[in-house]
């Protein structure tokens, strides 16, 4: 499945990946983009070739994707938590390795960008000279921006600044923060604008990307391990047995995968209630919302915003978030709404007859026309039969 | 001004963990470890880990990263390490030789006292957490000295606090016996049977490029600011008495030698250096494999 083929689609699936980074690690959408823009400035200050500053654009993009692979369970100490929390930038590199193209250097910088002077940082424990010095200076551009956004609607970059200093000599080598300190000088407030580094993606799949990264946020849990190939094929099937839906099949089974976003912030005890239920409504309304927002940080991705956030809808007006009706609801949408719930309930214990349930496919049926659309439930019967 | 030196050698513990983990390998013995944190790494990873070293304290900063498991340092432990504690009377002036030379009379006095301190620890792991915590604070004096009013002046009681709780936070368990001991090459490959032996040889005429921050931290450790190592590099079987090619390679060749039992072996090297690594490994390993992720990290991989 290729929907995008072009460079600017491709560097769209970075900037996606960089915003999954972002809501791993907890931070405002674009976040790992303005590391990565001020990482790309200050390596073009500090001198450094073609090569090194997209590779430097490149993994402060992709600094925290690594963070998908790390699945910290639930109670343990917050000391092992920490520790398996160093594994992330390992992880990061080797996404990296698959994607292919970008420079060499990248997985190397995204590998050791957490890596301090003073050989206390992680996952290496390496020190001094050796921790590459343009790994080290993403990681000063990382804290300055991580500092900036901790101090809110105010910002201060000098006071940015000052918290970089402080760390020289621990954190920072000496000679890269003095760098630092006359990139800021010499750019004053236009050390995160828009910057695009001279390296092509030509070849890259931008979309394969994408569709790998969902099925690593899938594979994070056991009850979602597998649930991008089974909601593509799903959607296929429903849009197979009813031409009538008139939707684009491929579009619609990329949208089905790319739901997997969601599940990168908000509780993931909403799970645990039946998926047709009202109670976990605003979870997954929640879900969807969070799903929306991360593909908007790239304008290719942007369309599938707007599908994937009304995924929660409901065909009689009394879904959420915006309670639309009927037709106003994205016909993609509509199909993703019983595809999603129809792949929740297999298997879980809301469609099992021994806990009193009937099977998935009746419980889908009982909803159409009150939470989902009459037209696709029918289609979705028709392809179970 | 005592010069620090600008080139690190780069092991890292992920590195050698994709590499070895690509090929099945379990267990692994670095009879050349240094500073384990590599070590360290691997265990975390589940990787049976040995490593022997003939500079005391690296053996020690093993016994709290790599063989201890369980054993953390407490606040009221660390309290009783970077404090002067009442009632006890400490050889303050036991590093005075270095006062005004390389540190102040203020850090000579704190190197007194922690030395004592971690002398009285009650087990090999603390004691060895705190070394490493504590050679930090070292580092970063010497560090401070270079570039006095670029980097905070933190009190050393303080300083060696932050160090020794970040130190601590390193210690985790692969359910596995590890072991480091101090001892040459043969002796630690002849106690342990691995799949894997890590080598990263030290340079010809290491004892001429010694680290200041390895050999003071010998020093301190060993309770003598006079103390020098090089007699440590002599004794090894690189410290031949001619310092040429043919005796280095003979050298090497003897560790790969005591490492035959071993399926693999891996050399680490640079770019540069690897054809030449590779021609000494061939005799005693019939498949070569060179993988070069940056020029100056470059590992030859022998296989049985």
């Amino acid at each position: 499945m290729t929907l995008l083929r072009s460079d600017a689609a491709t560097g769209d699936a970075i900037r996606l990946l960089s915003a999954i980074g972002d809501a791993l690690g907890g931070h405002e959408a674009g976040f790992a983009m303005r590391v990565a823009q001020t990482a790309a400035r200050f390596a073009l200050h500090r001198g450094a070739n073609a090569e090194t500053v997209a590779a430097s654009y490149y993994a402060a993009a992709l600094h925290e994707i690594g963070a998908v692979r790390v699945v910290v369970p639930e109670n343990i100490s917050e000391r092992e938590a920490a520790i398996a929390a160093w594994d992330a930038p390992v992880a990061g590199a080797a996404i990296s390795a698959t994607i292919g193209r970008l420079p060499h250097a990248t997985g190397d910088y995204i590998r050791w960008h957490r890596e301090a002077f003073d050989g206390t940082g992680f996952p290496d424990k390496l020190r001094w000279n050796g921790i590459p010095h343009a790994a080290m200076a993403i990681n000063i551009a990382r804290a300055f921006i991580a500092t900036i956004e901790a101090q809110g609607e105010d910002p201060s970059p000098p006071e940015a600044l000052f918290a970089i200093v402080g760390e020289c000599g621990r954190t920072f080598a000496i000679n890269v923060v003095r760098e630092f300190r006359e990139f800021f000088a010499a750019t004053a407030t236009g050390f995160d604008e828009p910057f695009e580094p001279e390296w092509s993606l030509d070849g890259i799949d931008g979309d394969a990307i994408v569709v790998a990264m969902c099925n690593e946020i899938d594979a994070r849990e056991e009850r979602t391990l597998g649930r991008g190939e089974r909601l593509d094929a799903l959607v296929r099937a429903i849009a197979g047995a009813s031409p009538d839906l008139r939707i684009d099949t491929d579009r619609a089974a990329f949208a089905a995968r790319l739901t997997s976003l969601g599940r990168l912030r908000g509780d993931r005890r909403a799970d645990d209630f039946d998926p047709l239920a009202r109670l976990g409504r605003e979870a997954r309304a929640a879900a969807s919302a969070s799903a929306a927002q991360t593909l908007s940080s790239a304008p290719a991705y942007a369309p599938y915003a707007a599908i994937v956030a009304q995924t929660e809808e409901w065909f009689d007006g009394k879904g959420l978030p915006t309670r639309r009706k009927g037709e106003a609801i994205d016909p993609i949408a509509r199909v993703l709404a019983v595809a999603v719930a129809a792949d929740a309930l297999q298997g879980s214990m809301y469609a099992n007859a021994a806990n009193g349930y009937p099977e998935a496919s009746a419980r889908i049926a009982v909803a159409a026309g009150t939470q989902f659309d009459p037209a696709v439930v029918a289609a979705y019967l028709k392809a179970c039969a | 001004m005592i010069d620090l030196g600008e080139r690190t050698r780069r092991v890292s513990g992920s590195r050698l963990h994709d590499l070895i983990a690509e090929r099945g390998i379990r267990s692994i013995v670095d009879p050349f470890m240094g500073m384990p944190t590599h070590l360290n790494y691997l265990k975390r990873h589940g990787i049976i880990v040995h490593g022997g070293d003939l500079v005391e304290w690296f053996v020690r900063a093993g016994e709290g990263l790599v063989v201890n498991d369980f054993t953390v340092l407490r606040d009221s432990e660390v309290a009783e390490i970077v404090e002067m504690l009442p009632g006890r009377i400490y050889p303050i002036d036991l590093f005075k030789g270095w006062d005004g030379v390389f540190f102040s009379q203020e850090q000579c006095e704190y190197l007194g006292v922690w030395h004592a301190n971690v002398h009285n620890l009650r087990s090999d792991g603390q004691t060895g957490l705190a070394i490493v915590g504590l050679w930090h604070v070292l580092c970063y004096w010497l560090q401070k000295a270079h570039h006095p009013d670029e980097m905070a002046d933190l009190p050393p009681s303080e300083l060696a606090w932050q160090y020794i709780r970040a130190t601590e936070r390193w210690v985790c368990t692969n359910n596995a016996r590890n072991t480091v001991r101090r001892a040459d090459f043969n002796a630690t490959l002849s106690a342990v049977r691995t799949d894997c032996v890590y080598i990263a040889p030290p340079g010809r005429n290491s004892a001429k490029k010694a680290d200041a921050r390895i050999w003071m931290w010998e020093a301190w450790w060993q309770g003598d600011p006079y103390l020098n190592i090089e007699h440590y590099y002599r004794d090894t079987v690189f410290g031949q008495r001619t310092s040429d090619d043919g005796s280095y390679d003979r050298a090497i060749s003897s560790v790969l030698q005591a490492a035959e039992a071993s399926p693999y072996v891996v050399v680490q090297t640079t770019a540069a250096e690897a054809e030449r690594f590779a021609k000494i490994v061939r005799p005693f390993r019939s498949d070569i494999q060179i993988v070069s992720p940056h020029p100056e990290e470059t590992y030859v991989i022998g296989k049985k």
